[in-house]
């Protein structure tokens, strides 16, 4: 079953949820939020165009999202445990560092890479999976 | 001296290239795969001369201090000499194999053994029995891999599952080994294990622990009672079989009795066990070996029969030292890897291996060089004189009788003697059941049938240069270059000592053996013994039955029986757990504070949806109705100011309602409840009983102060150790991040399995659908 306005929207959707998630994952080291929210607000994105344009196409479209994005999202989480090991230190151990940026300064640390990992294994799996299921349905 | 560094390398340096040849076109993957043990041989042959016989320099590595485990690597002769031998023989195995499979050598094939390399590599160079143990199963894994690579063929998979479950229940068992002596002597680490070598045997109980290792150790090496799988393990291709069965996998379990014997030298169990467990192996295979036809699986016995040698070694060693471990390793390494090659060699020239074949066949003629290295190889089987199986033999001789003269004729000795018989009976017949045929050849064959590469004889050449170096100039080969510091007799005895004379009365005894063995074989009292297939089959029956004696009492019903088990289980548990804490109902407070009270607006909407989930008829209806509970949860959190608590629960409760939604709307309308009265009323009662302890569990909870609350201290620690305000997201990625990594690998999987499910699953559903015939969906690709 196709619906206009359910494309209409859904279309319009997946960017502003994926902005969302962002937002939510950088935040949230200091607030609510975090990869794992982040990733299922995405993933809900892309469960709602798999309803809006039908599975086949969505999986068409953002394969290499669903294919690859948990593998890359363990990669990276071993990626930023393996940066302490480097250097002498236990596994997953974190560093943090103020940047100073014009009048402002960044907070940077290794748990938002992490965090990225995470963030990219949950969308990968939860649209893996939703889509899975979603097949079928046009 | 050698370093951390150089020790890693050596261990990673397989894994990473490993890594690599998956990413290589096929024509390079074979070329690459030989830098792999080219460097671990580069990196470990000059360390050689460095290290004193007793030497052992061990390398901290940390790991998880908090729980007493360490990665720490070392190094001392006998895993130096493993690195040589695995590096060394692994060299010859990959050339070997490139021109043995050819074409049918895939990526993966080489990506498996190069791994199987580096985890083989790992055992001999950990000093920690946890990081020993991890490799160890890496052993497990990569060898099944090795020997079921010919996925298509159903013996292969076989023998690969059989190795796999037998190996790998002895690796559970040497876990549970590991773990209890950990907690008996406060460390995992060998040296340290060692250092207390006498304080742990006086304890008593150090007999759970070894009992345990022993399992471990005999199951990877093949001991009797756990000897079938390795003949089982025969379907994997020659190179595979040459390496597996020489010089690395079965040898793992040898390994760890030669890691085990500082600790447990003084044991009591030590000698006793060893010795009958080693000397039952040596006899049993070796009767097995010599009623074999087919040449592989003659070898395989032959090969689990000098395990047993191994084994019985190290007991006696309890009495004789460690003199001669390593020249008794390293000549079965050289000559049964060769041997397995030749074999291959011979399989490629005559298109088959078995001896009922290959003995019509007058063929000495056309191969000669063949003929001299299988001559070699089985006559260092024999351990004749000049080889390197001779010097071999004498020193087992040594260890067995405990002294230069016997003083008694022991029945360690008595089995000895026969069994190391029956070994010259078959390594006999290896070489003349080959070679020498009694009829007239079959002409129509043709010679040469194929062109085979020269290497598949180059290699194991090579690799029998040691034999014969070691045989004739012992003096200086073993005690100059392998072992040095040890002196040893010339190639051929000056005197006539006891060892010699029983060396050379076995030799006659086998020869006599070997041209009547046939008749021997038939005598009414040895043909009625249980032959190889009969001890196997007799245990794959009784594994089997067990099994699917234990489904049958676990798995029997439905999902609501599964269902009702798990649940009341868990209930019971919780309940005991309770009373046995001390809890008692009078300590119920009530959990929701006056100020909370609207904290009675979520709790009804939970309660009416759990109510209207059990109520309500319809799949549909219920997993919405279930989902209202998830949402009501979500403003609990809320009032409870636990926003990110709430925003998972939220997301969560989404996601799973459209994928429930997604997967009930291809199911069937439920059916009228068809459950007689009994069973309704029994579902029901395990339902209530699992709704009312979990939900006063929970209550309970709420009103118990725990004594450290973990939560303040992370909260405390949260802003000034990781710079971040949320401490759930801190404990996330930081406090925890062990955890969580570990979740995100599960999850990866689950897609996986998720997907390779549907996949399978498709094929089948898609069928009736398309409305095709039962031929053509079979002729269909998936």
């Amino acid at each position: 079953v196709r619906s206009l306005i359910l494309e209409r929207v859904a279309r319009w959707l997946l960017p502003v949820a994926t902005l969302f998630a962002l937002y939510l994952l950088l935040r949230g080291h200091n607030q609510p939020g975090g990869g794992f929210i982040a990733g299922l607000v995405t993933g809900c994105a892309v469960v709602l165009q798999a309803m809006a344009f039908g599975a086949r196409r969505t999986r068409r479209h953002l394969a290499p999202l669903m294919r690859v994005a948990p593998w890359v999202g363990v990669t990276i989480a071993l990626a930023s445990g393996l940066v302490a090991v480097a250097v002498g230190q236990p596994f997953l151990t974190h560093y943090h560092q103020y940047v100073p940026l014009g009048a402002n300064r960044v907070f940077l640390s290794t748990t938002l890479i992490f965090d990225i990992g995470v963030y990219l294994a949950v969308v990968g799996v939860a649209a893996t999976v939703a889509n899975l299921f979603a097949e079928g349905i046009e | 001296m050698p370093t951390l560094t150089t020790l890693v390398l050596i261990i990673g340096v397989p894994f990473l290239v490993a890594a690599l040849v998956l990413l290589l076109p096929r024509a390079w993957a074979g070329r690459a795969a030989l830098l792999a043990p080219a460097a671990v041989l580069v990196l470990a042959a000059p360390l050689w001369p460095l290290l004193d016989a007793d030497a052992v320099q061990r390398l901290p590595v940390e790991w998880f201090p908090s729980l007493n485990m360490t990665a720490d690597l070392r190094v001392d002769r006998l895993g130096l000499f493993f690195v040589l031998l695995i590096g060394g023989i692994g060299l010859g195995i990959v050339q070997y194999a490139r021109h043995y499979l050819g074409e049918k050598a895939r990526p993966e094939f080489w990506a498996a053994l190069l791994a199987f390399m580096g985890a083989m590599l790992g055992i001999v160079l950990s000093d920690s029995l946890i990081l020993l143990f991890v490799f160890w199963e890496l052993t497990t894994i990569t060898s099944a891999l090795l020997i079921g690579m010919d996925f298509g063929s159903a013996e292969a998979r076989r023998g690969a599952i059989q190795a796999f479950l037998v190996t790998g229940l002895g690796g559970l068992a040497l876990l549970a080994g590991i773990v209890l002596l950990g907690q008996m002597a406060g460390t995992y680490n060998l040296s340290e294990l060692a250092a207390r070598s006498g304080e742990i045997v006086a304890d008593p109980a150090h007999v759970w622990p070894l009992a345990l290792l022993f399992v471990g150790a005999f199951t990877k090496s093949a001991q009797f009672p756990f000897h079938f799988w390795l003949p089982g393990a025969m379907a994997a291709p020659a190179p595979v079989s040459a390496y597996l069965h020489s010089a690395t996998m079965v040898k793992a379990g040898v390994f760890l009795l030669g890691r085990l014997f500082p600790i447990f030298h003084a044991s009591e169990y030590w000698l006793p066990t060893l010795a009958v467990v080693g000397l039952t192996t040596f006899l049993v295979a070796g009767w097995n070996a010599v009623l074999a036809y087919d040449l592989k699986q003659l070898l395989a016995h032959s090969t689990v029969a000098y395990l047993g040698v191994l084994t019985a070694l190290y007991g006696f060693y309890a009495v004789v030292g460690t003199r001669g471990e390593v020249v008794n390793i390293m000549n079965h390494a050289l000559y049964k890897s060769s041997l397995f090659l030749l074999i291959g060699w011979v399989e490629k020239r005559m298109g088959t291996r078995d001896l009922a074949v290959l003995g019509r066949e007058r063929w000495l003629g056309h191969a000669r060089v063949g003929a001299v290295l299988i001559g070699i190889g089985a006559f260092a089987m024999a351990g004749l004189p000049f080889l390197l199986g001779f010097m071999a033999k004498d020193v087992f001789f040594q260890a067995v009788i405990g002294g230069p003269y016997v003083e008694e004729i022991t029945l360690y000795l008595g089995i000895t003697l026969v069994a190391s018989t029956l070994a010259t009976i078959y390594a006999l017949k290896v070489w003349a059941g080959t070679f020498l045929g009694r009829e007239a050849p079959v002409l129509d064959r043709g010679y040469p049938p194929k062109k085979i590469s020269p290497w598949l004889l180059v290699v194991p050449m090579v690799l029998l240069v040691p034999q014969v170096i070691g045989g004739v100039v012992p003096g200086w080969f073993l005690g100059t270059v392998v072992e040095p510091g040890t002196t040893w007799g010339p190639a051929i005895w000056r005197y006539l000592d006891v060892k010699v004379a029983l060396s050379l009365g076995i030799l006659v005894l086998g020869a006599f053996g070997y041209l009547h063995w046939e008749r021997i074989a038939r005598l009414p009292l040895l043909s009625r013994l249980p032959g190889p297939q009969h001890v196997s089959d007799g245990l794959a029956e009784g594994a089997l039955g067990f099994s699917t004696w234990m489904s049958r009492a676990i798995q029997a019903g439905g999902h609501p029986r599964y269902m009702a088990v798990t649940l009341v289980f868990t209930a019971a548990m919780a309940g005991v757990g309770l009373w046995w804490g001390g809890w008692r109902p009078a300590d119920a407070t009530w959990p929701i504070g006056p100020e909370l009270n609207l904290a009675w607006l979520p709790t009804m909407l939970i309660a009416a949806g759990a109510l209207l989930t059990v109520i309500i008829p319809g799949r549909i209806q219920k997993v919405i109705m279930m989902a209202l509970v998830g949402y009501g949860m979500a403003v609990v959190y809320v009032m409870y100011r636990a926003p990110d608590l709430a925003l998972t629960q939220l997301l969560v409760e989404t996601v799973s309602l459209i994928l429930l939604l997604l997967i009930f709307r291809r199911l069937p309308r439920l059916s009228a409840d068809a459950r007689p009265p009994a069973q309704r009323l029994a579902h029901g009662v395990a339902a209530g009983v699992v709704g009312v302890t979990m939900g006063g569990l929970a209550w309970i909870a709420a009103g118990v102060d725990a004594p450290q609350p973990t939560g303040a201290e992370q909260a405390a620690l949260s802003l000034p150790v990781a710079l971040g305000r949320n401490v759930v997201n801190v404990i996330l990625v930081d406090f925890r991040g062990t955890d969580t990594f570990g979740e995100i690998v599960v999850l990866a999987i689950a897609a996986l399995g998720a997907l390779a499910l549907f996949r399978v699953g498709g094929a089948h559903a898609e069928t009736p659908k398309d409305g095709a015939t039962a031929a053509q969906a079979a002729g269909r690709e998936p």
